[in-house]
């Protein structure tokens, strides 16, 4: 664990960073909070078109303008929490097939490489591959890539839960509506026959 | 289980993108069999039905690969788990395991798999130190701990997550609800006892 002196000296040291000086690193900088975008909502016409298809089958036949978007935001939830779950057998399937999400390398930083090319550093590493540590039958393959990914799952989960409750809650709201159009429109049916009965033949 | 090479359509009427959640090693008939005996039980028709309907054929889906994953982590840590019982029995505290007895110790623990007279001679070694097979998983769940702590925290995630789906449906028709509980409870229980079987036979 580090001592007082040295956590105050480190504090001091990272005043004086200003982060990324040259042109790759502030590109790579720029990506770090960068997993799998899964925050972004998706704007596509084929995904707009197909949340309009679904939201107009979970309307039923509505054309008030308040349940349709109720029905849309329950739709847009929906295939967002498709989304998710597509994304989540893609990343197993990967560690499946590769061992890992990251590609395999020699060097643990640029500076190691650019040591090893100048030739001052130590001699190239021997490539970790993580495929070999893989087993190779199932259903014990597949469970070691869970295994590996459980960190990311996990995070994954949290995407899903979102996007569960919003679909949730956007259905109730719909449902809501759906009664209080069903109450209004046995109210007017009543007075319309009130009115019916009541105008003189 | 058969390769799922070619995703089949079971979601009648919905979006396109309504495909079953499966990995590459999953079989889509099975998947396909666990929807058709939650429609068969739920009555219901509608979208909304048909949502949560595949929502929850996904939930019971997902808890029954944590669960063959969970058994499979621990399983996987059963070479390592008798190496590293092996050093602890065979080290006294202090001393430093030379490459060639690390090699020993390897060679002997790989003998567990390969054939039965290097499973007795493990099981003779343990049985010195008054321990038996379940040391060995014991160790393997121990080195595993963290992983089945966050498969635990998964399925804990998902069945809350069932529950609430349950829940939906019985707002949306009560009737409804008491029907996909009774189908779940089901097909989970059913689950539990086909693994444990097939733990007892194993």
């Amino acid at each position: 664990m580090a001592s007082e002196r040295q956590i105050a000296a480190n504090r001091r040291n990272a005043q004086k960073s200003t982060g990324p000086r040259s042109r790759v690193g502030k590109k790579r900088a720029s990506g770090n909070a960068f997993r799998h975008g899964l925050a972004v909502s998706l704007s596509s016409t084929a995904f707009a078109k197909q949340a309009e298809e679904l939201a107009r089958q979970i309307a039923h036949r509505t054309a008030d303008a308040i349940a349709l978007e109720h029905a849309r935001t329950a739709a847009e939830a929906e295939l967002e929490l498709r989304r998710v779950r597509c994304v989540k057998v893609a990343l197993i399937d990967r560690v499946y097939a590769f061992g890992s999400l990251e590609t395999p390398t020699r060097f643990r930083s640029i500076n190691e490489e650019l040591r090893w090319l100048k030739g001052v550093g130590p001699p190239i590493p021997e490539l970790q591959d993580p495929a070999a540590t893989m087993p190779q039958q199932e259903p014990y393959r597949s469970s070691e890539a869970i295994r590996r990914l459980l960190p990311e799952l996990i995070k994954l989960d949290r995407y899903e839960r979102r996007a569960v409750s919003r679909r949730d809650r956007a259905i109730r709201a719909l449902a809501q509506r759906t009664r209080q159009l069903i109450k209004q429109s046995s109210v007017g049916d009543d007075l319309s026959l009130q009115n019916e009965a009541n105008t003189p033949k | 289980m058969p390769p799922n090479n070619e995703m089949v359509k079971i979601t009648d009427g919905l979006a396109p993108l309504a495909r079953p959640p499966l990995l590459l090693t999953e079989s889509a008939d099975e998947y396909a069999a666990l929807v058709a005996a939650l429609r068969q039980g739920i009555k219901r028709r509608g979208v909304i039905a048909q949502i949560y309907l595949e929502d929850m054929a996904a939930i019971i889906w997902e808890i029954q690969r944590l669960r063959r994953c969970k058994t499979a982590t621990v399983n996987n840590a059963f070479r390592p788990a008798l190496q590293s019982l092996l050093y602890k029995v065979l080290h006294t505290q202090g001393t430093i395991e030379t490459l060639v007895d690390r090699g020993e110790r390897v060679e002997l623990a790989d003998g567990w798999f390969d054939s039965q007279e290097g499973r007795e001679e493990i099981l003779a070694i343990l049985t010195r130190f008054g321990l038996d097979e379940t040391a060995i998983e014991a160790e393997a769940i121990r080195l595993t701990w963290s992983d089945l702590e966050m498969i635990e925290r998964m399925q804990a995630s998902l069945r809350l997550r069932l529950d609430k789906t349950l829940g939906c449906i019985a707002e949306y028709g009560e009737e409804l609800g008491d029907q996909a509980r009774e189908v779940s409870n089901r097909i989970l229980t059913n689950d539990d006892a086909t693994d444990f079987a097939a733990d007892e036979a194993a």
